[in-house]
């Protein structure tokens, strides 16, 4: 079972939806423009560099790529492609607390439930945040 | 890494299209499989033609009909006289895009077996939520 949103932008009549394999059947209903929205990537620096530059040279549906998804490490997730934050412990809970840059970054060691605060995240973020373009 | 898709709205399936003429207050609306000439104020006929047809007398006084052809991709497009213009504005048009997403992403869903939990408007923005049964 997994949540699917879609976001209607009522100043232009667009549409917004986060890429799920259900979602795909909504891509019927005009014309399409794909973009990166966040990433989950490791919470800690070097591990972070080496998972940023693997990628860098490697398609997303390689086994690479693959790979790198599997790291036994922490993960956090960082929403700055829509404009958004790096996930805190108060974004998660949402709260607007006291902002100490990294020290409260929310993690994971679990990379599934990154992804789920992730998606829980954007769907929040695009009703109240981004702008449809 | 995540993924989000924008999408234009483009008028695609005529039944939806219907649908969001209803809502935007034109319960009167003829289809057509072969397009038909719409008709100008004087009661002429139109070169013009269109699948989809509003008539005039649904539109108000001095009206021409509002028609929609379907192109040869699918996807209709709108036929609005300058006289009208004003009326179906581009405020309408967007009035008119927003019941269609609605309908279309609607009909998305029942097809594809997705339970409606509830729609949420904020800032200008209207999210409608689904859950996907299928999904593991």
């Amino acid at each position: 079972m997994a949540e699917i949103t879609i976001t209607i932008d009522q100043s232009t009549g667009d549409m917004l939806f986060l890429e799920t394999s259900g979602a795909q059947a909504f891509k019927a209903l005009g014309r399409l423009r794909t973009r990166r929205a966040s990433h989950v990537e490791p919470y800690e620096f070097w591990p972070r560099v080496a998972f940023t530059a693997i990628r860098m040279l490697v398609s997303d549906s390689s086994r690479v790529a693959e790979w790198t998804r599997g790291w036994g490490c922490k993960w956090r997730v960082n929403t700055k492609p829509v404009g958004g934050p790096i996930l805190t412990w108060g974004d998660m809970l949402g709260l607007k607390v006291f902002k100490c840059p990294d020290s409260d970054t929310a993690w994971w060691y679990d990379r599934k439930r990154a992804i789920e605060a992730e998606k829980r995240f954007l769907n929040e973020f695009f009703l109240k945040g981004v702008s449809i373009e | 890494m995540s993924k989000y898709n924008t999408i234009q709205t483009e008028y695609k399936d005529g039944e939806c299209l219907v649908e969001a003429l209803n809502d935007v207050g034109y319960t009167e609306v003829e289809v057509h499989e072969l397009p038909q000439n719409l008709v100008g104020y004087h009661g002429d006929l139109r070169q013009q033609k269109a699948h989809i047809i509003v008539r005039r007398k649904h539109i108000g006084m001095s009206a021409n009909d509002l028609g929609f052809l379907r192109n040869a991709d699918g996807s209709y497009s709108q036929i609005v006289s300058d006289f009208d213009s004003s009326k179906h504005n581009a405020e309408w048009n967007v009035r008119l895009k927003c019941a269609y997403g609605e309908r279309g992403a609607m009909k998305v869903a029942q097809k594809k077996g997705f339970k409606y939990l509830g729609k949420i408007v904020m800032s200008g923005k209207v999210q409608y939520r689904f859950m996907d049964r299928s999904a593991s």
